[in-house]
């Protein structure tokens, strides 16, 4: 029997459009079908079209939370063709950025999480502690989201003594509300009777389907790309690698939760240890690295992230590729979401087991037909979309 | 093991079916092969060395050629190549003995045309919609994009 | 002539449907204000002084907007259903004793009549689930009814424990019963604790509301009715929430009994009364506002293996005290 009902792709909890197809037998599922191509911007065409030091901006906006990753993996492969690397400050400063967004990134999603399990009182508490986060990213950069911190180079902008006391400041508050939600999660029952034993990965299975970032690591494997392949600062820099091994929800809330707790150490370690000097290199306008090609992986907030280029002497990119870690989720997810043996899936679950991936859909299909004068979104044929995205690439060329 | 332990023992295995392997920096690793052996180099860096991680498979259109690059691992990276070329373009998936690659297999049959011989789901597509139409992949140095007249 | 005349006004205007429709208006806006507050929010704040307009002008935005039938809906039923829901929330409000010891109707046996038209109003949205022929609608359906398995006997053991305490089973009754001292400071404490976890999952509150779960069915079994039918589904609901908030009042807190003074007693009956309810739906809503949501199967769980047993322990406490 199958009755298949259809989560998306416009749903009041997923702020993302994605298709998911389940098939249910009463209130359990039974099978899943994900269709992501909602959201495909062709943005890896896009950064042929475009010079080095554009690249950057349009790096960032693959995805708005975790751009402060984006835009360090970009920088790093470009220095990495170029065989340069960016002065100590300039790489301190690129590691307090890039934690910062990682805290802001899992309040976020602990936000979002407690909202999918219908616990409002949390959501609100949470992204009112959020807003501190956000005002330390603008002291910092200038902006709250999407930063625009980092260049070839280094990064932008320096900082003051007194935006090193703000920040210690409200590390200490941050810290402080962070082990209150530890301690909330760890004891609301009714929070534990939604979480525990709901969305089981088990370890064989995240390895074997290629799982990556926080889904990996609450199933008990110790993976960690600022640990096993260090970059910038992050092999001078103390941390430990948070793993769980009760491979369900409970486990990814935590290993979230504690990698906040990890960051907050590490910015203070930075802030400690701020070597004085340059922050960024002087480099040509134009930059025109030799021929050649380079990888760079980041750990972003939601797992391991993967930067190509491959450059043929010019002043744009021959080819860039990028994998983003929710596309490498997803075949962990459909198999989280089906019943199997005596583990089962009801329909309730669907939203946070989904959710405690992390999805950052706009990451993962990089064409989304949005129409932003009007505001529409629907399917094109082909010579519209050839002409809308021609005209794109005409403002900026 | 370091990287050359590694290099060492790709080289000793496979010997001529290698047409270059180099490390081009620290904890990198690239190999080049031709389509014959790829699967069989994959499985053995897969599973006899242990690295058990594919991370990408990312394709790319060099003008006379297609060049396909899977990469393996977790620490280290391992970067196989190989050039497939154009008129034929195909070559044996690694869906049966890793299903997780499913998507990025998909992926570049939509964007480039490359067909991969064993993976079952390759006519479902998974990034350009339904209703574009077969045989335009604009992954492609020839997709051109035109520079129309303002819609306004 | 006159008391006909006086009759017909105390239905309509008051305590009848005009003053049951905005207090429970009211309520909701406490309702809506107190749960903001927990949430370090400010909740509903210009429609009127501090918001208080705002669930009166919800209504009336929601009387003016498109109203959507699904074509493969039976008609006749799916317009029939709003109606009934809101009719009988309307009707069994009007038994609850606000301005005297009797409500405005009032009969031998009617706490039996009440419990009878809540089952009915449970069945009522099941038929509006099913009669929507929408996917999500059919499933919010389905769970209300396995909450209503799971729900309905601890509630009703509640009520018959205080029935057996006062000796009879007609509201008014049980409101004279308890003159000198009210239900809740007598070992009846454990089925106050109960009608008020049950009482919220008959209204379909958090942390009972799987059958209109937002996040993961889109409304539930509420989803196809738009425009004046969802307005009465709303209304019908907040009455309810007085309903249960009343009947909390009435059974476990003494009614609208209190200190009077001859000559005003209908004023100072019915300020006792709100007074009451009112405390008791801030209960209501802090359990809201504390917990998350329940899976259909761990609330049928909890059910049987906590609140039938522990209520069935409350009626052999209350056989053998009274």
């Amino acid at each position: 029997m199958g009755f298949i009902i259809p989560i998306g792709p416009q749903h009041p909890v997923h702020p993302e459009p994605l298709l998911m197809k389940f098939n249910v037998e009463g209130e359990k599922v039974v099978g899943v079908d994900i269709n992501i191509s909602y959201t495909h911007r062709g943005i890896e065409k896009a950064m042929e079209y475009r010079t080095y030091l554009q690249g950057i901006y349009l790096a960032e906006r693959i995805c708005g939370i975790c751009n402060a990753a984006h835009t360090t993996c970009y920088c790093q492969n470009i220095e990495q063709l170029l065989g340069k690397e960016p002065p100590p400050r300039g790489n301190y400063l690129r590691l307090i950025n890039e934690e910062m967004g990682r805290i802001h990134s899992h309040l976020l999603w602990l936000g979002l999480a407690a909202h999918q399990i219908g616990f409002d009182t949390f959501f609100m508490y949470v992204w009112r502690d959020r807003e501190k986060v956000l005002d330390l990213i603008e002291l910092m950069t200038g902006n709250r989201v999407i930063t625009s911190y980092n260049t070839i180079g280094g990064v932008r902008r320096d900082i003051t003594p007194t935006i090193i006391e703000k920040i210690r400041k409200n590390l200490d508050f941050l810290e402080k509300r962070t082990k209150y939600y530890k301690k909330l999660v760890n004891e609301e029952p009714t929070v534990l009777m939604r979480t525990q034993n709901v969305g089981i990965l088990k370890p064989s299975e995240a390895v074997n389907l290629y799982a990556v970032g926080p889904v990996l690591r609450a199933s008990g494997i110790k993976h960690d790309i600022r640990a096993d392949d260090p970059y910038g600062v992050h092999d001078e820099v103390p941390f430990n690698v948070i793993t769980y091994d009760t491979c369900d929800v409970y486990a990814r809330i935590l290993v979230r939760i504690d990698e906040v707790l990890e960051s907050i150490n590490m910015i203070r370690y930075c802030l400690d240890h701020l070597p004085s000097g340059s922050f960024k290199l002087r480099m040509p306008i134009i930059i025109r690295p030799p021929k050649g090609e380079s990888i760079s992986r980041v750990e972003a907030p939601r797992g391991e992230l993967l930067h190509y280029v491959i450059s043929d002497g010019g002043i744009k990119p021959y080819r860039y590729k990028v994998r983003t870690p929710t596309l490498a989720n997803i075949p962990a997810t459909a198999k989280m979401l089906t019943s199997r043996g005596d583990y089962e899936v009801y329909i309730a679950d669907i939203p946070i087991i989904f959710g405690s991936i992390d999805p950052c859909i706009c990451c993962t299909g990089r064409v989304l037909f949005i129409d932003i004068e009007k505001n529409r979104r629907w399917i094109w044929g082909y010579d519209e979309l050839v002409r809308y995205s021609n005209k794109r690439f005409e403002r900026h060329d | 093991m370091s990287e050359q332990d590694i290099v060492d023992k790709i080289k000793n295995r496979f010997g001529d079916k290698i047409i270059n392997i180099s490390i081009p920096m620290k904890r990198r690793i690239i190999i080049e092969t031709s389509p014959e052996n790829y699967k069989e180099i994959i499985k053995y860096i897969l599973n006899d060395l242990n690295f058990q991680f594919i991370e990408a498979i990312s394709g790319t259109d060099m003008k006379e050629y297609f060049e396909i690059l899977t990469l393996i691992g977790y620490g280290i990276s391992v970067g196989v190549k190989c050039r497939i070329p154009k008129d034929k373009a195909e070559i044996d998936s690694l869906y049966d003995i890793s299903p997780g690659v499913d998507l990025y297999e998909r992926e570049i049959h939509d964007l480039l045309g490359i067909v991969f011989k064993g993976n079952p789901n390759l006519s479902k597509r998974v990034i350009l919609p339904e209703d574009w139409p077969d045989g335009i992949h604009p992954l492609k140095k020839d997709y051109e994009v035109k520079h129309p007249e303002p819609l306004r | 002539m006159i008391e006909i005349l006086l009759k017909f006004i105390e239905i309509i205007v008051f305590p009848g449907f005009i003053f049951i429709g905005l207090l429970s208006l009211f309520y909701e806006w406490i309702d809506r204000k107190f749960y903001a507050k927990l949430q370090n929010r400010v909740g509903p704040l210009y429609a009127g002084p501090h918001g208080i307009l705002q669930p009166l002008a919800d209504f009336i935005k929601l009387l003016s907007k498109e109203d959507i039938v699904p074509e493969a809906a039976d008609k006749i039923l799916f317009t029939m259903m709003p109606i009934i829901f809101f009719s009988l929330s309307l009707l069994i409000t009007l038994n609850l004793p606000i301005t005297s010891i009797h409500g405005i109707i009032s009969f031998k046996g009617d706490l039996i009549f009440l419990v009878a038209m809540l089952t009915i109003i449970s069945i009522v949205v099941y038929v509006s689930g099913e009669v929507s022929t929408s996917r999500f609608a059919t499933i919010g359906a389905e769970r209300a009814i396995l909450q209503l398995l799971g729900y309905e006997i601890p509630f009703m053991l509640s009520l018959i424990s205080i029935a057996i305490s006062s000796n009879s089973i007609t509201l008014s009754e049980i409101v004279l019963a308890q003159k000198n001292i009210w239900y809740i400071f007598t070992p009846n404490i454990i089925a106050f604790i109960i009608f008020l976890i049950t009482g919220q999952a008959e209204l379909e509150r958090i942390p009972f509301d799987i059958p209109e779960a937002e996040q993961e069915i889109v409304a539930g079994w509420i989803v196809e009715y738009s425009g004046k039918k969802l307005a009465l589904f709303r209304f019908g609901r907040d009455i309810e929430t007085l309903f249960i908030a009343g009947l909390g009042a009435t059974l476990f807190l003494g009614g609208p009994l209190g200190p009077v003074i001859p000559g005003l007693e209908t004023l100072l009956y019915t300020i006792y009364f709100i007074i009451k309810s009112i405390f008791i739906l801030l209960i209501l809503t802090t359990i809201r506002a504390i917990f998350a949501r329940l899976r259909i199967d761990q609330v049928l769980s909890i059910s049987w293996k906590y609140f039938i047993p522990l209520s069935l322990i409350q009626l052999l406490i209350v056989r053998v005290i009274y």
